[in-house]
This record gives C-alpha cells, sequence and structure tokens, in this order.
C-alpha cells in the first residue's frame, strides 16, 4: 500500500473504498457522539451523587477484578498446557476455552444456573452439604464474568507463551538454571506483555459482562446489579441516569485502552517475543 | 563446588585422572540422517569439528550439552559421571552437566543488561553472593571492553560485542566444558578478527575442555589443536591441524578449506614453511614470533611450464595430481614439498597442456598471503 500513499500518508485512490473508509468511521463515531450530545451535563451531578450509581460501580469493579484474578489462577495453567502440546485432548480443551467466547452470554448464565444454581449440578449438592447458595450473590457476578473473561486471558497468554523465543530457555539450562528458576527468570518476564494484554481484556470483557449476569446472578440492586445491569435497569425509568452510568462505563473503556496502547501500538516489537 | 571436589576425589581414584574429560561414542538419529561420532575432550584442548552444512555437527554439540538425547553409545564426564547411555533413565539433564554454550545467535537474554547476562549462570542465593556475581561479571565486562556499558541492554549492542558478552557469559560459571556452536558466523565480517582473537585469548585461560564447531577452515585451524572431519554423520577424519593440513583425506576436506593452508613458523620476520622452505609474506605485522598459518586462494597460484623469471619472489615446483571440475574452472592440486591447489580456466589448461604427473612451475606473490597467528 505505500505506493498508494502521498507523502502526507492521506490514501489515493478509487471513489469506494474512500467511501467505505468514511462510512467505517461514521459508523464507529455516531452512536458515541449520540450518547455524548444526549448528556444531561447540569443534572450530571445529580446523577453522579445517585447512591445506587455507587453500589453499581462499586459492585462492578470489585465483581470485576475478583473475576480476573479467577481468570488469571486458572487461566495461567491452562494457557500453559495448550501452548505446549497438539493432541486430541488439548484439541477438545480449546473448543472448551473458546466456547464462553462464542456462546451467547446469556445461553452461558443459563449453563452456569443449571451447574452452579441451587437445583443444579453442583449448585444442589453444595448447598445440601453446606447450605451455601450462590445464585443471585455477587459471588454468582465473579463466577459468570470469570467465565466469559477466561478465554480472553488463555489465548492471549497462550499466544504469548507459544511466539516465546525457546532458545533462551536452553541457554539459561547451559547456566544451570533448572525448570523452575528458567519459569520464573526467563519465561514470566518475556511473556510479562501478553499477561498484561490478557488481565486487561479479561477484565474488560468482565465489566461489559451483562447476559450471564442477569440470568444467572439476577439484576438484585446491591446484591447483583453491575453498571451494565444498572444502564439496562434505568433505561425505562429514567433515560438521563442511563446515559450518566454509560458514560462512566465509556470511561473505564478509554482508560484500559490507554493502559492496553503500549501492548497493541507498540514502538518497537517487544524483546524476545518472535514474530 | 564441595561435591564436586568430593566427586572429582572419589572419581580420581577409579580411573587414571589422564583419561579424557569428556568421552563420547554417540549414535543420533536426525530424520534420515544417522550419526556417529566418538570424540574425547581433555583438559586446555580445543577440538574443531568441522564439516558441512547438515553432517551432523550441530547435534553432535547438542547431544554432549543434553538437549539431544542419544540413540546409543555413552556420554561420559570423568568427574560427574554418566550424561546419556541412550536409556531416557540415565539421561543428565543439561543443567546438571557444567557445560557452557556459545551459539551462533548470541542468545543473550533481551530483558536483562550485560552485566545480569553475564551474572546469571553464577550462584545468587544470598545477597554477598549477588554482590561476589555483580563483581565477577563486572571483571568480565572489563576484560571484554564493555564495562562502561554494564547496564546496557543486548538490544543496544552490536552483533560482534554482543557474541563477546555470550562469550563471557558462558565462561563466568567456570564450566568444565565449554560447546561453541559456529561462535563466528553470524558476526560481520568487519568483527569477526577482533572476536577470533579475543576468543583465542579466553580459550588460552581456559582450564576445561571446548568443542569448536565450524565450517570456517581459519578459525578451526587458528582456534585449536585437533580437527574432526564430520560428513554425512560419519567422522572421516581426525588429528591435528598439521595432519589435516599436509593430507586432507577427503575431496571435502580440501573443498571446505577451499584455500591452501600453509603451517608456518615467524622468526625475525622471515616466514618458514613446517617444511623448512622459507616463503615470502609481505604483512607480518601484528604477529608475534612462533607458528602462524597462511592462506592462498587457488586462484592468486600462476602455473608455469618453465621456471617464471619475472617478480613474483615466490616461486615452487610440484608434480600435477589430480584436476577436477569446479564451478566454470577446473581445480589444480599439486604434489611438491607442499601441497597446492591452484583454479585455472579451461583455455589455460589447454595451452599448459595440465595433465596429471606433469611437472609444473607455480608462483604467487608475497602480497597474497595471508597470516593468522597459529
Amino acid at each position: 500500500m505505500a505506493s498508494a500513499r502521498r507523502d502526507d500518508g492521506r490514501v489515493r485512490g478509487a471513489l469506494v473504498p474512500r467511501l467505505l473508509l468514511g462510512l467505517g468511521i461514521a459508523f464507529l463515531a455516531l452512536p458515541l457522539a449520540g450518547l455524548v450530545l444526549r448528556v444531561p451535563w447540569s443534572e450530571l451531578g445529580t446523577q453522579f451523587a445517585e447512591p445506587a450509581l455507587h453500589r453499581a460501580l462499586l459492585l462492578s469493579l470489585s465483581c470485576s477484578l475478583g473475576a480476573t484474578l479467577i481468570a488469571g489462577a486458572l487461566g495461567f495453567p491452562l494457557a500453559y498446557w495448550l501452548a505446549h502440546g497438539r493432541s486430541a485432548r488439548h484439541k477438545l480443551v480449546r473448543v472448551l476455552v473458546v466456547l464462553p467466547m462464542v456462546v451467547p452470554p446469556v445461553v452461558a448464565g443459563l449453563a452456569l444456573l443449571l451447574a452452579f444454581g441451587r437445583l443444579g449440578l453442583v449448585g444442589a449438592p453444595l448447598e445440601a452439604a453446606t447450605g451455601i447458595t450462590l445464585g443471585f450473590t455477587p459471588w454468582a457476578v465473579i463466577l459468570a464474568e470469570a467465565f466469559v473473561a477466561l478465554p480472553f486471558f488463555v489465548l492471549a497468554v497462550e499466544s504469548g507463551l507459544r511466539s516465546l523465543d525457546t532458545r533462551y530457555l536452553e541457554v539459561a539450562a547451559t547456566l544451570g538454571a533448572d525448570p523452575a528458576r528458567r519459569f520464573r527468570s526467563i519465561t514470566l518476564p518475556l511473556i510479562a506483555p501478553a499477561v498484561r494484554a490478557g488481565l486487561l481484556l479479561a477484565w474488560a470483557r468482565a465489566l461489559g459482562e451483562f447476559g450471564a449476569t442477569i440470568t444467572f446472578a439476577g439484576n438484585l440492586d446491591g446484591a447483583t446489579r453491575t453498571l451494565p445491569l444498572a444502564v439496562y435497569s434505568a433505561l425505562e425509568s429514567s433515560p438521563e441516569a442511563a446515559i450518566a452510568l454509560s458514560l462512566v462505563l465509556i470511561l473505564i473503556a478509554v482508560l484500559v485502552l490507554l493502559l492496553l496502547r503500549h501492548h497493541w501500538f507498540p514502538a518497537a516489537r517487544p524483546a524476545g517475543v518472535a514474530s | 563446588m564441595n561435591l564436586m571436589q568430593a566427586r572429582s576425589a572419589e572419581a580420581s581414584q577409579a580411573i587414571p585422572p589422564q583419561d579424557p574429560l569428556l568421552s563420547a561414542e554417540l549414535q543420533l538419529q536426525r530424520g534420515e540422517r544417522s550419526i556417529r561420532c566418538q570424540l574425547a575432550l581433555r583438559e586446555q584442548q580445543t577440538l574443531a569439528i568441522i564439516g558441512p552444512n547438515g553432517a551432523g555437527k550441530t547435534s553432535v554439540l547438542r547431544a554432549l550439552a543434553g538437549f539431544l538425547p542419544i540413540q546409543a553409545g555413552r556420554i561420559v564426564h570423568r568427574e560427574l559421571g554418566l550424561f546419556d547411555d541412550g536409556d531416557p533413565g540415565h539421561l543428565v539433564a543439561p543443567e546438571q552437566r557444567q557445560i557452557g554454550m556459545v551459539f551462533q545467535d548470541d542468545r543473550l537474554f533481551p530483558h536483562l543488561d550485560l552485566r545480569s547476562n553475564i551474572a546469571f549462570g553464577l550462584e545468587q542465593a544470598t545477597r554477598s553472593q549477588r554482590a561476589a556475581a555483580r563483581e565477577q561479571s563486572d571483571d568480565w565486562l572489563e576484560q571484554i571492553g564493555l564495562l562502561a556499558r554494564a547496564e546496557a541492554l543486548p538490544a543496544e549492542l552490536s552483533g560482534g560485542e554482543r557474541q563477546r558478552v555470550a562469550l563471557a557469559r558462558a565462561l563466568a560459571p567456570h564450566p568444565s566444558v565449554l560447546l561453541l556452536d559456529e561462535p563466528l558466523a553470524a558476526v560481520d565480517a568487519s568483527a569477526r578478527p577482533a572476536l577470533r582473537a579475543l576468543l583465542k585469548r579466553m580459550l588460552r585461560k581456559y582450564v576445561g575442555a571446548c568443542v569448536l564447531v565450524t565450517h570456517d577452515a581459519v578459525d578451526a585451524f587458528t582456534l585449536t589443536q585437533e580437527v574432526a572431519v564430520l560428513e554425512e554423520g560419519t567422522l572421516t577424519q581426525t588429528g591435528t591441524v598439521a595432519e589435516i593440513c599436509r593430507r586432507p583425506r577427503s575431496r571435502f576436506v580440501a573443498d571446505l578449506i577451499g584455500v591452501n593452508l600453509i603451517l608456518a613458523k615467524l622468526e625475525e620476520g622471515r616466514v618458514h614453511t613446517w617444511t623448512g622452505h622459507e616463503i615470502v609474506v609481505a604483512d607480518t605485522a601484528g604477529l608475534a614470533d612462533g607458528p602462524v598459518l597462511l592462506t592462498l586462494h587457488p586462484r592468486a597460484i600462476a602455473l608455469f611450464p618453465e621456471r617464471p623469471s619475472g617478480s613474483p619472489r615466490n616461486v615452487w615446483q610440484a608434480e600435477v595430481a589430480a584436476i577436477e571440475p569446479t564451478g566454470d574452472r577446473l581445480r589444480v592440486r599439486l604434489e611438491g614439498a607442499l601441497h597446492w591447489v591452484a583454479e585455472v580456466t579451461p583455455a589455460a589448461l589447454a595451452e599448459l597442456r595440465i595433465e596429471v604427473g606433469r611437472p609444473l612451475w607455480l608462483a604467487f606473490k608475497a602480497t597474497e598471503l595471508e597470516a593468522f597467528p597459529a
């Protein structure tokens, strides 16, 4: 494409591609503009002071963080195992890992309900044994978010591990480093960008989770009503509140993108990772 | 360290100390190619393994390092015991073999600065050990002339500088066996002489056994005492540099060498070949008295039916031993006081009526000879 560029970097050429390009940008920008134009700036102070918003924001942040931690703890061993094999078992597990990403979140929520709900596969014996029920508690929110966020972390870390240059591990072995030290001193630092990206992606996915949460955890103010659920609930009664809540979510999204920009648009290819 | 000394004392009772430090008799299978090779590595000795691409040189090195289990045979370290005998249960992991390895690509850890790269192989469990490791790293950095850049990341260095650090990193933990896999091949031609000189200096001080895999005859003959030629998975010739130069046993060795290699001795500015004949070398600047290796390109040799009368100062007599095609030219092997390889065009061959058994005169300029410390 370099030849189709002028010195100023603008794309020259046929009309249709340029039209599509403009349409694409407009398609992405217009909904955002629509929302921002409707923001009740004068009321924003009172909207932001609303205790329900605080409850939703706090619940969203704590649950999405908890879900990210679970995705990281369960996801790392999965990513490591997946990155080091190509057997039929690996293929099967990869399908399992990717499934929550492609299945509609409502279906994921229903599946979680049938596994961990009061009458579920695990939920029923759990309640019988300990009296604990997960459904309609913040724990259910965390579980739902972790379930849908896990694939993002696993895939990011797995691809990091796959592109890790194993020649460095060989040198480390000749220098006397046992497998544990090789992992600690070579593997982890070299795949750190992928782990960071995986954590941020998983967190963003958890934060935006709606379908699985409302199906599995319900929509109880103060217990399971996260920001996206609060937006949905507010839409009928008070559109201004919904817009204010949406603005908070957009601000969080922009923050995540700023944090991620070094990984997605790096100045140079990260060291030690082959293309 | 104590454990090792104890083991060494124990082992030295059972095995006489003059035994090789590492003896290997190994059989490997790499795809279609099966590799068989027998090596004995002694302290303070460098063995070169030379051979064409795909001959299995690197595989042999990787088997010694422990990255490639052997199919059959034995790799035994005099002090550390059995490394590998083809039984996966007996395989000793690379990190337990006390080997150092330098690869063609420097493989410096990209996330660590030079000091930490060199310190990586040093014991760093306690605070005082870490301080000692830093100090040792700085000593090495000073030796390789990079102390000022101790905190630089490998990406900020040139290829030659990186390979110097890789060498220091491999030597820092005092490995008992040092494996060098084409350490100069990926370095710029301009940086190679300096790196070769550094390597030579380091190897002279190194007390362990060293194996150098290379396809460069000059590296093999300037850095090592013994050469093993590996062709198609088999050792076709082993011997000292002098033996190999005198009698390249296969076409390959001669071709690999590619140039005429002449072992000689420099004394008070005059150069004599190992046969005692004087040979005139234009440039011996920077060379100390002692053994030198001369290289001479086959095309630099001119052939004459009669003794040439012109200016060349090096004139030798020899008899044509063989004629072989090479590309669009012909390679003429000559036997006289020394063995020579000359390259001529088919036209010249016809004009001079070169044929096997014909005595000829050969001449070359003193400026065509390149001298290396041997």
